[in-house]
């Protein structure tokens, strides 16, 4: 053995053996009395001690010290303290986690321990709540958002609500604007105006959007990821909005809407080009292979050589929405739990919410005799709670047909199956067409007060006008998984982790992964 | 030359670690134990700096961040320091040894902290207004000059707060620990003076505390029939206060602090008083530290006391789901969201059964039923509670052992002068539920003899125990059965088996065991014996563990108890006891 070796051998145990033995402290001194050693002396010792020891009860008291005078560990069992074998046997372990536990320790928690503290002591979350909240009675709010959706430009912005606006009680608007930068452009602005009273409200709103990432995967059934690309959108909708709210959780809203439209690759209006390829430069690459897949231009798709040629829509749109809910309404915060809708007794409980949907649309351009097209749909869904505490299975079926019965309908128009739809595990405007299908079965679970876990298995597509080309080959799978936060009448928030695949007949291949962060409702 | 090769240090390093460098048996001195770690009350100065606790900081620390730094730094919970030969936390500035040492009285109990306080004496004069909190607080003189804080009930558990207030109070204090004398007082408007200085902080500003603000703030207290109020009192401790203690690390302004507090027996164990009184709210921030002067010349030291039990016994909160929470679970506990996430819910949780008891929402989710000891947590992580080890735990176990079920339990209750009989009695039934829940748990593991005295029996000199397990009626002292083994320990690591003495049952819950002769001890070469005696549930008890007793003879009867040990094991004593 070379002395080298010995003399590592030592070093090594000499540190292990310096931290075996905890501080050799000094002796206290003395005792009160509450010895152990005979019976005697012990019960001597019980009687009367129920008051604190203090330094003027000491029978030798302590002679002053500086704060520099730390005592060390004292060595109360008169045997070093406990052995401590744990302790030393995960030094090698401790020596290899020693970065993680530097970035923990050092860059993590100490600096946040001084920041946030030093934000709480001067009490800067109250200002800057009180800087969200303005107005003599706090009713304006501004908070800011962020959203991300796998594909799509993250985008942020704020979200501005005014509760009694103007002065006057029930009222409320709301604003927001979220931007992902101007280069590609992407803004978008909504403006909302709510006055209610018991059951009722009347909504006034605006939106304007701007944005050159839009999706294109094809039409109908026949959407694949090969067909993705890219369009831009300049929109302007504005609505009137009358709902009542009736029994339960039902509710019937109808809603008049004028909505201005210009929509093309991202050149032909004025934008530069998004991500990825556009419409035309996929169609042009696809062209190459005249025996592959072949994109076709969506209807109405503006030709950049011809100026004159329509590059987008102006319609006017009535619509009737009602749902009837068997849900009860949630709960006041502070109200315990009715055992009727939580707890042992509340297993098995079934609810059903019935959603429909007519809408009239023409063409503000040309009339109705250019363009005229009614929407309809509606979705059937059946709720048990398993358990009695939440944990609920739901079975839907849905359906929304776009006939045309003048002109074509604005393929930006069409419904859309993926996204926010019934099909989230598909990107938005994936599963476009003038009718579609789905049914599912999803099952959600509470996993904290605020936060829900869903998973939803789906099958449904988008097919030809009047489900033409309806076949149970030709249905897609959806899968998704997430978690919702969810506060009623609060802003929602939601991260879902979804998966769509192509159609039985073409083999349930996958079709491209979702993963989205952000809020889902703001108004 | 000679150099240092890290690669063969670092191997040494492990092996040297898995074999360690102590061989020996650890012999405890020939003294008598340590009761009072006196350098905790060495004065000093300059007075230490006032401590602020952030609340939400705190919160995520606990709940996030330090978990992960700890989990890199691979630290795993050990046995406590700051405890004696006995096994025993001494008195320290932190803690009164009381049920660990004797047995209390009902009166010594019940009086609690408040022993030395005089009676209340109205008026009271407002001088100001607590400013945070959901129901009113006042900060009042009464005519002998004593300062308290006043606080009320809310009226969705009328009484709780209150009584949670009182009761956990006294449990606390005769478990070792200081707290603040709380007391029940009936008040009216008429009970109310104000200062003339007084005042009231509005938006951010103090104004002028005037009789409408007062009487203002009171009407969101319930009142009863007859117009008056049910206030708790809170008597200022004495001393200069100077913020929260935290549960883990030192402060390094006070020389006196040498015990990392997550190391400390004392806060580890009250991990078991908090499961018992529901003390969920056991974050710093209910804590105080407060400065001792000690002769004129600004030094002092640094008394450590747990204050605000207003949200033991049930507290519901705002929402349903964070008060069934509380207890099983925590205010948001990673471990359960990530597994009933990935498990889709569908793993049995406590929080889901829990259920109002007979008195309604006045105790909450305060309950028997669902309560397990090992189970239970604080809001959010407690970092002595969560290095608690059996025998920290086993150590509270005993000393709540000591508080009378049929005698203390109610009389505490009583003390808080509830108005509502029923829910007292159900107070009364759930802490006796959770109590015996708790002593079956913890008392039956490691061992609960302790108090060990020597006498001279028929044989010869015996060490006599008492028997928690049987002053709690966790078994009837005449069916409990018990043996014995020992010991002679010589030179460093040499045990000779000996035969133990005659054994003993001293009804109602003592056993005494004689001790095994040591002839060749002197004076002056005394012998170190080490007694094992173990109490058994019954004869196919296989968890029960013994008491380890080390005792110095010096032959011809004279013997002293040097020290007291509870292995995990039931192996003979070895160099890791």
């Amino acid at each position: 053995m070379s002395p080298r070796f010995v003399l590592s051998a030592l070093l090594a145990l000499g540190v292990v053996c310096a931290s075996v033995s905890p501080a050799h402290a000094q002796q206290t001194r003395g005792t009160t009395g509450l010895l152990r050693g005979d019976e005697d002396a012990a019960e001597t010792a019980r009687a009367g001690d129920t008051d604190e020891v203090t330094y003027e009860t000491l029978r030798e008291r302590p002679e002053p010290v500086g704060v520099e005078d730390r005592r060390p560990i004292p060595d109360l069992d008169g045997r070093g303290g406990p052995t401590r074998r744990v302790y030393h046997a995960m030094w090698p372990l401790r020596i290899l986690l020693a970065p993680a536990y530097f970035v923990a320790e050092y860059v993590l928690r100490r600096p946040l321990t001084h920041a946030v503290t030093a934000i709480e002591r001067e009490d800067l979350i109250t200002k800057a709540n009180n800087a969200l909240h303005f107005g003599p009675n706090d009713e304006l709010l501004l908070v800011p958002t962020f959203n991300f959706d796998f594909g799509l430009r993250a985008n942020m912005g704020g979200i501005f609500r005014y509760q009694d606006a103007l002065g006057i009680d029930g009222n409320k608007i709301g604003i927001s604007y979220t931007t992902a930068g101007f280069d590609p452009p992407f803004h978008a602005f909504t403006f909302n105006d709510t006055y209610g009273g018991d059951g009722w409200s009347l909504s006034v709103g605006y939106q304007f959007l701007n944005r050159a990432d839009q999706f294109f995967f094809g039409i109908g059934s026949e959407a694949d990821e090969i067909f993705e690309s890219r369009f831009a959108i300049k929109q302007n909708v504005g609505h009137v909005t009358f709902a009542l709210q009736g029994w339960r959780d039902s509710s019937f809203s109808v809603s008049t809407r004028l909505d201005q439209a210009a929509y093309g690759d991202a050149e032909a209006i004025g934008g530069r080009r998004g991500l990825g390829p556009s419409i035309r430069e996929r169609q042009a690459e696809l062209a190459n292979d005249p025996d592959g897949p072949q994109l076709n231009l969506p209807a109405a798709f503006p030709d950049p050589d011809d100026p004159d040629a329509p590059r987008g829509y102006a319609i006017h749109s009535t619509e009737v929405r009602f749902t009837i809910d068997s849900h009860e309404p949630r709960q006041a915060i502070e109200e315990l739990p009715d055992p009727e809708l939580w707890g042992p007794t509340a297993r098995g409980r079934v609810d059903v919410r019935i959603d429909g949907l007519l809408a009239l649309n023409y063409s503000l351009r040309g009339g109705a005799a250019e363009q005229l097209w009614l929407e309809w749909g509606g979705a059937v869904t059946g709720y048990v709670d398993v358990s009695g505490i939440d944990h609920v299975l739901a079975l839907s079926f849905s359906a929304h047909v776009a006939e045309a019965l003048n002109g074509e309908i604005p393929f930006t128009l069409l419904p859309d199956l993926g996204g926010t739809g019934p099909l989230p595990g598909f990107r938005p405007r994936f599963l476009v067409g003038e009718s579609l299908a789905s049914l599912s079965l999803e099952y959600t679970w509470p996993i904290w007060v605020l936060l829900r876990g869903n998973l939803k298995v789906a099958v449904g597509n988008a097919f030809d006008s009047r489900f033409n080309d309806f076949a149970l080959d030709n249905l897609r799978m959806n899968f998704d998984m997430g978690i919702q936060f969810e506060e009623y009448d609060k802003v929602a928030f939601k991260i879902l982790f979804g998966l769509g695949t192509s159609t039985f007949e073409d083999g349930l291949d996958l079709q491209g992964f979702r993963f989205f962060v952000g809020g889902t409702r703001f108004f | 030359m000679l150099r240092f090769d890290p690669t063969r240090a670092l191997a040494l390093l492990l092996l040297a670690s898995l074999v360690g460098c102590a061989s020996a048996i650890r012999r405890f001195p020939d003294k008598d134990p340590d009761w009072v770690d006196e350098g905790d009350f060495r004065p000093f100065s300059p007075q230490p700096e006032e401590y602020y606790s952030g609340l939400l900081w705190d919160g995520a620390d606990q709940m996030a961040f330090r978990p992960l730094s700890q989990a890199f730094r691979a630290d795993i919970a050990e046995e406590a320091l700051g405890v004696n030969a006995f096994d025993e936390a001494p008195a320290s500035a932190w803690y009164t040894p009381r049920l660990s040492v004797r047995d209390l009285t009902t009166d010594e109990i019940v009086r609690g902290p408040c022993y030395d306080a005089p009676p209340l004496q109205p008026p009271f004069i407002v001088v100001d207004v607590k400013p945070n909190g959901a129901t009113p607080g006042f900060f009042v003189e009464d005519t002998g000059g004593r300062k308290y804080l006043m606080k009320f009930d809310r009226d969705r558990q009328p009484e709780r707060s209150s009584t949670g207030d009182v009761v956990s109070s006294r449990i606390y204090w005769a478990t070792g620990f200081s707290t603040p004398c709380n007391r029940v007082v009936n008040v009216t408007l008429e009970s109310f003076q104000l200062d003339p200085e007084g005042t009231v902080e509005i938006d951010g500003e103090d104004v002028p505390l005037t009789w409408e603000l007062f009487a203002g703030s009171l009407e969101a207290a319930g009142s009863r029939a007859d117009g008056s109020y049910r206030a708790l009192t809170s008597l200022f401790l004495p001393g200069r206060p100077i913020g929260p203690f935290r549960y883990e690390g030192r402060r390094q302004d006070d020389p006196n602090d040498a015990i990392p507090h997550q190391e400390r027996r004392d806060l580890r164990g009250t991990r078991v008083i908090a499961a018992w009184t529901h003390h969920f709210d056991t974050r710093e921030q209910n804590s105080l530290n407060m400065w001792i002067s000690v002769g004129d010349e600004g030094h002092g030291y640094v008394r450590h006391n747990y204050v605000d039990f207003g949200d033991t016994f049930g507290s519901l909160w705002a929402r349903d789901g964070i008060s069934r929470r509380l207890g099983p679970s925590g205010y948001f506990n990673l471990y359960h969201v990530a597994g009933d996430f990935v498990t889709l819910g569908l793993m049995p949780r406590a929080y889901y059964r829990s259920q109002l008891g007979p008195a309604g929402p006045v105790w909450g989710y305060f309950d028997i039923e669902t309560f397990e000891p090992d189970d239970w947590k604080a809001g959010y992580p407690n970092p002595a509670h969560l290095r608690a080890t059996e025998r920290d735990k086993a150590w509270m176990a005993r000393q709540v052992a000591l508080i009378d079920p049929d005698t203390d339990v109610p009389a505490l209750v009583a003390s808080a002068q509830m108005d509502d009989g029923f829910a007292a009695q159900e107070l009364v039934r759930i802490l006796q539920g959770r109590r015996t829940k708790i002593l079956e748990r913890y008392l039956t593991r490691l061992s609960p003899l302790t108090w060990p005295t020597l006498r001279d029996g028929p044989e010869g000199p015996e060490v006599c125990l008492k028997d928690l397990a049987v002053t709690a009626g966790l078994i009837a002292g005449e069916d409990r059965p018990y043996w014995s083994r020992a010991w002679e320990l010589r030179g460093a690591r040499r045990l000779r088996t000996l035969p133990t003495g005659r054994m003993t049952r001293v009804l109602p819950d003592r056993v005494c065991v004689g001790l095994p002769e040591a002839p060749e001890a002197t004076t002056d070469d005394p012998a170190y014996l080490i007694v094992d005696v173990a109490g058994l549930f019954g004869p196919e008890d296989r968890r029960a563990r013994p008491l380890r007793i080390h005792l110095i003879s010096r032959g011809g009867g004279r013997a002293r108890v040097v020290g007291l040990e509870r292995p995990y094991d039931l192996d003979a004593p070895d160099r890791w006891d």
